[in-house]
């Protein structure tokens, strides 16, 4: 791709110039590819076999509960279970499991209340993919095999498209119950879209908009529902009907809570209604909260109408109890690494070989389990000529970073190898050139533009843009005829310190980028980092990236200039809109044929090519790739190899925790809180 | 001595006020409030995208009141608490402040008070061993001790203590008030001996600190007092060194510490606050911590000023302490 020139009037190269920076440092060259650490690979199941919605000959269920069954206060399984319940494999992992058992987590939220609909959150860590189920399940689409990778069903078992592709129509799990034995139907779904999403006075998690302009839904029976588009095929909105997002709560509780059916609540009311403390609460997911202590503890107990089973006919969940201990987001990898707790996301690099050390030890109490290199860390550069400019000093900093040829030289003086090093030794560190994992289902080295490390080069072609140390002090000074004419090439990097990597990584950049004559002055910022960068003053800033560039069918709207509020290196203000780049527009245009792209192969072959444009333009500067793990007690089976800590859903949710299990003769290793009982069923 | 402890009470109320209105401006002086945390929250957790998330932000800045300008949220704040003991909402849980904090305070004052009595008691006792020993060994390891316990941070030694009892010990007794299965339990001896498993940790190194200044003060005064010829006069009399020690020298030593005992508690109370972070024990310390990182703003200016309060009474009764003995301070000392 020609360099697109976009120098300012003060004295800097113009377009041929720029062309000639580039002569002056190594060309782009294929990307260096680490071996992956997943041991064992990465779990690979076929779309149709991972989950099935299909009737089986016969279903079972734990013997403690079968004995509730016999003495009257639970009606058999085959009645709690849909006529075709949802088939869960376990082949792909360890097999059928054996019942019983808990899981502990540590959670540094919260909960709010259980009316997720009305804003409320659920304390984080997996709990709210618990309570709250989901049109659609996208967790563990990271273990499809390529051949087809779409959401998953959960409470929307099946889908189709009509003819014009303006039309969804979407079949729910028929039969299904909540955990206090309501039937879930149609109504439910109404409920959370015409009273919750589309209700402006609930402060709801997402807006019917985000479906498309346009978009409405109706019933057709009790178990089908029909969405209606705007455009043919929004295929990708299939996504955001799953976590967080349609996610319906149960409407024969919430409905008298609600203010357009209750003349005496309030919506104030109907967001505080149902309080922490108000157990058990009625759910649609595998276990439920049974008991409540503030700032103690959570215990969830298995829903004896949970909808899945596997595929010998054995009602999920295999565990019988969830014990979510309330205490900090540190506490949680200190407890689980010392065993105390049992699950936990490994994403500091800087304890990477202290846990592995210590993952020697046979009496070490867990495993470790690695995904793929789905962090990053990247450098932005405020690209904005308009958000946070104030004089033309500003503006002369700005038109600098705009320039191609300058965002080139500076992702050539990064040593992206000795940055890695410097911060944990070994093969877990990558290069990053920006953009897209490399280490997803669509990824190709082909879609990497690398260019690599050439200080000499940098040095040359800040020369050739006309910048020089005309004072000696090792800094090269700003050309002459500009607002900066003469002064250092004086930039500053804004990161947050809350995370020891983050300050590392700019420390190390302070030191190469002053070897080719550039001076980054550090911002160290705390929790306002994020609100700094809204608004837009700032030159320079370091920020870790995830799920985004790892999952970004989940994120359009994040990966080019389509909305006001993205990229956050491009922001435009109030009353000007921003000036795109020429590349901008080309990437726009393919994050919108992503959403229409009919299938998956589809969509991966557009992604390879927004990256290829992302990462020949240096977008943004990628810095690093680094993997992640889950930590797990070693007592559970059925963990998948290769489970992301996030991807499609946390990976809580990815490694699919019902079917998760406990050998009998480890489960004593910790005591049911709650033994032998069910929510809300008295025995 | 009425129109003193009314003087005193005035000024503290005007120290009060004063403090909590430098606390809300200060608190709200970082970019940003709870509506963007909220915000940033949707888009990374709850994968919310980019325009609904802006518009959940709007929303719940108007919901919240925080759309508002400084003055005014303040003011309701403070009309709140003087009108009908409302100290505000707490964001993050969605509940009242109070009854957040209300939950936590007397963990932290209990265990406030378990440190001050054992600095005390410990330190005071130590201070008189070392002054009737001076230039022994005990002495001199009481001087280490002090110097320890008065120069290493309170965090360090909890991350110390943290690292031992998580990695070498896999103490299960972190990071908690209670074992998972005495939370509910009713209280029993079994269920105090977990909580006293869970806190000693908190406890040890919060005293340390005030148990080392102790040592220290008293020390040095007995050293003083013990010089005094009207000691040497009890000796000469033949009164038992014991005697002379405990019932003429302590208590003449022993002023500076009384008069401490006044504003002790705020630094108990913060080195509570301090280790509780990093132990993770569910006290004030980490639910101030929390609502300052996530702008819960009536919960962080509700801690405040009630750390203030407790300073500012501490003050107080040590001022009406002091009055009480010293007829010059009610007079103003003007003679």
């Amino acid at each position: 791709m020609a360099a697109l020139a976009c120098a300012g009037p003060w004295g800097l190269a113009q377009a041929a110039g720029n062309e000639a920076v580039g002569d002056k440092l190594k060309p782009a060259e294929p990307i260096p590819m680490g071996k992956s650490l997943q041991q064992g690979g990465t779990t690979q199941v076929p779309y149709d076999q991972l989950m099935q919605v299909k009737a089986l000959d016969g279903y079972s269920e734990p013997d403690w509960v079968a004995e509730l069954v016999q003495s009257g206060v639970l009606p058999p399984v085959e009645e709690r279970l849909p006529a075709e319940p949802i088939v869960v494999d376990t082949t792909s992992v360890d097999g059928s499991g054996a019942y019983g058992g808990v899981l502990r987590h540590v959670s540094g939220a919260r909960p709010q209340g259980w009316n997720w609909m009305a804003g409320n959150t659920m304390a984080w860590g997996g709990v709210e993919e618990i309570i709250s189920q989901c049109l659609v399940r996208n967790g563990p689409v990271w273990m499809l095999t390529p051949e087809k990778t779409e959401p998953l069903p959960q409470l929307a078992t099946s889908w189709e498209w009509s003819e014009d592709g303006k039309a969804l129509t979407m079949h729910l799990l028929e039969g299904a119950k909540w955990s206090d034995g309501d039937p879930f139907d149609a109504e439910d779904v109404m409920f959370m879209w015409e009273d919750n999403i589309s209700d402006m006075n609930v402060p709801a998690w997402g807006r019917p908009q985000a479906f498309g302009e346009g978009t409405t839904l109706e019933r057709v029976d009790d178990y089908t529902i029909r969405w209606r588009f705007q455009n043919a095929f929004p295929t990708a909105t299939l996504y955001q009907m799953g976590y967080q997002k349609l996610c319906p709560g149960p409407s024969h509780i919430l409905k008298p809570l609600h203010p357009r059916y209750n003349p005496e609540a309030t919506y104030q009311s109907y967001q505080s209604a149902l309080r922490p403390e108000n157990v058990p609460w009625v759910s649609m997911g595998p276990w439920t909260v049974t008991q409540y202590q503030s700032d103690q503890i959570m215990v969830m107990r298995r829903n004896p109408y949970f909808y899945e089973v596997d595929q010998e006919g054995k009602q999920l969940p295999y565990l019988d109890e969830v014990q979510y201990k309330l205490s900090s987001w540190e506490d949680r990898t200190i407890q689980t690494v010392s065993g105390s707790a049992d699950y936990a996301n490994m994403e500091d690099p800087s304890i990477y070989l202290e846990s592995l050390r210590r993952a020697q030890s046979p009496d070490f109490a867990n495993q470790i389990i690695w995904g793929a290199r789905a962090l990053d860390w990247s450098m932005y550069m405020n690209l904005s000529a308009v958000c946070g400019v104030e004089d033309e000093s500003d503006l002369a900093l700005r038109e600098l970073f705009r320039d191609r040829a300058f965002r080139r030289l500076i992702t050539q003086a990064v040593d992206r190898e000795a940055l890695g090093q410097s911060l944990v030794r070994g093969p877990f560190i990558m290069p990053h050139a920006g953009g897209l994992h490399l280490e997803t289902e669509f990824g190709d080295p082909s879609m990497v533009t690398y260019y690599p490390y050439d200080a000499d080069g940098v040095r040359a072609g800040l020369t050739e843009m006309g910048f020089e140390d005309t004072d000696g002090d090792g800094i090269v000074n700003w050309p002459e005829g500009g607002p900066r004419a003469g002064q250092n090439l004086d930039i500053s990097l804004l990161h947050t310190s809350l995370y020891t990597t983050d300050v590392n990584i700019a420390q190390s950049l302070t030191t190469m980028f002053r070897e080719v004559g550039v001076n980054v002055v550090l911002r160290p910022h705390s929790q306002d980092a994020e609100q700094i960068l809204d608004t837009c003053q700032w030159d320079w800033a370091i920020r870790r990236e995830n799920q985004p560039n790892q999952a970004p069918i989940l994120s359009l709207e994040e990966m080019a200039p389509l909305s006001p509020n993205f990229p956050k290196w491009h922001l435009g203000s109030p009353d000007k809109p921003r000036e795109l780049l020429g590349f901008e527009q080309e990437l726009t245009d393919i994050v919108e044929q992503i959403r229409y792209a009919p299938d998956a192969n589809a969509r991966n072959e557009l992604f390879r090519a927004y990256n290829k444009v992302f990462t020949e333009n240096v977008y943004t500067v990628g810095l690093i790739q680094v993997p992640a793990a889950i930590v797990i007690n070693k007592r559970f089976r059925n963990v998948p190899p290769g489970t992301p800590i996030v991807a499609y859903g946390w990976g809580e949710e990815g490694a699919m925790r019902e079917r998760f299990w406990v050998p009998a003769d480890l489960q004593g290793d910790v005591p049911e809180l709650g033994e032998d009982t069910l929510p809300g069923i008295e025995n | 001595m009425l129109n003193f402890v009314f003087r005193r009470a005035l000024s503290a109320l005007g120290l009060l006020f004063v403090m909590s209105v430098v606390t809300f401006v200060l608190i709200q002086a970082p970019p940003g409030d709870y509506a963007s945390t909220l915000k940033a929250t949707a888009m990374s957790r709850g994968g919310m995208n980019a325009a609904d998330a802006e518009m959940l932000e709007q929303q719940t800045r108007e919901r919240l009141g925080l759309d508002q300008p400084i003055p005014v949220q303040y003011a309701q704040w403070i009309g709140g608490i003087v009108t009908r003991g409302d100290f505000g909402p707490s964001f993050l849980q969605n509940r009242p402040a109070a009854s957040v904090i209300g939950e936590r305070i007397w963990w932290t004052l209990g265990i406030a008070i378990a440190c001050h009595v054992l600095a005390t008691v410990i330190g005071v006792g130590l201070g008189i061993w070392a002054a009737v020993h001076q230039r022994r060994f005990g002495d001199s390891f009481a001087q280490i001790f002090a110097f320890l316990g008065m120069t290493i941070p309170r965090f360090f030694m909890a991350l110390v203590i943290l690292y031992m009892l998580a990695f070498v010990f896999r103490s299960p007794y972190i990071g908690s008030l209670f074992s998972a299965d005495y939370i509910f339990a009713p209280w029993s001896f079994g269920r105090f001996w977990d909580l006293v498993l869970h806190i000693w940790p908190v406890i040890v190194i919060a005293a340390f600190g005030g148990l080392a200044y102790n040592l220290r003060v008293m020390r040095g005064n007995l050293l003083d007092v013990l010089r005094q010829p009207y000691i040497e006069a009890a000796r000469a009399k033949g009164l038992p060194e014991r005697k002379v020690i405990l019932k003429h020298a302590v208590p003449n030593a022993a002023h500076p510490l009384v008069m401490y005992q006044g504003v002790i508690m705020p630094y108990m109370v913060s080195g509570e606050l301090e280790v509780a972070i990093i132990l993770a024990i569910p006290t004030i310390g980490p639910l101030m911590l929390q609502s300052l990182q996530q702008q819960d703003i009536y919960v962080t200016a509700t801690i405040f000023l009630l750390l203030s309060a407790i300073l500012v009474i501490g003050n107080f009764l040590a001022d009406l302490a002091l009055a009480f003995i010293d007829p010059r301070i009610r007079h103003g000392a003007r003679s």
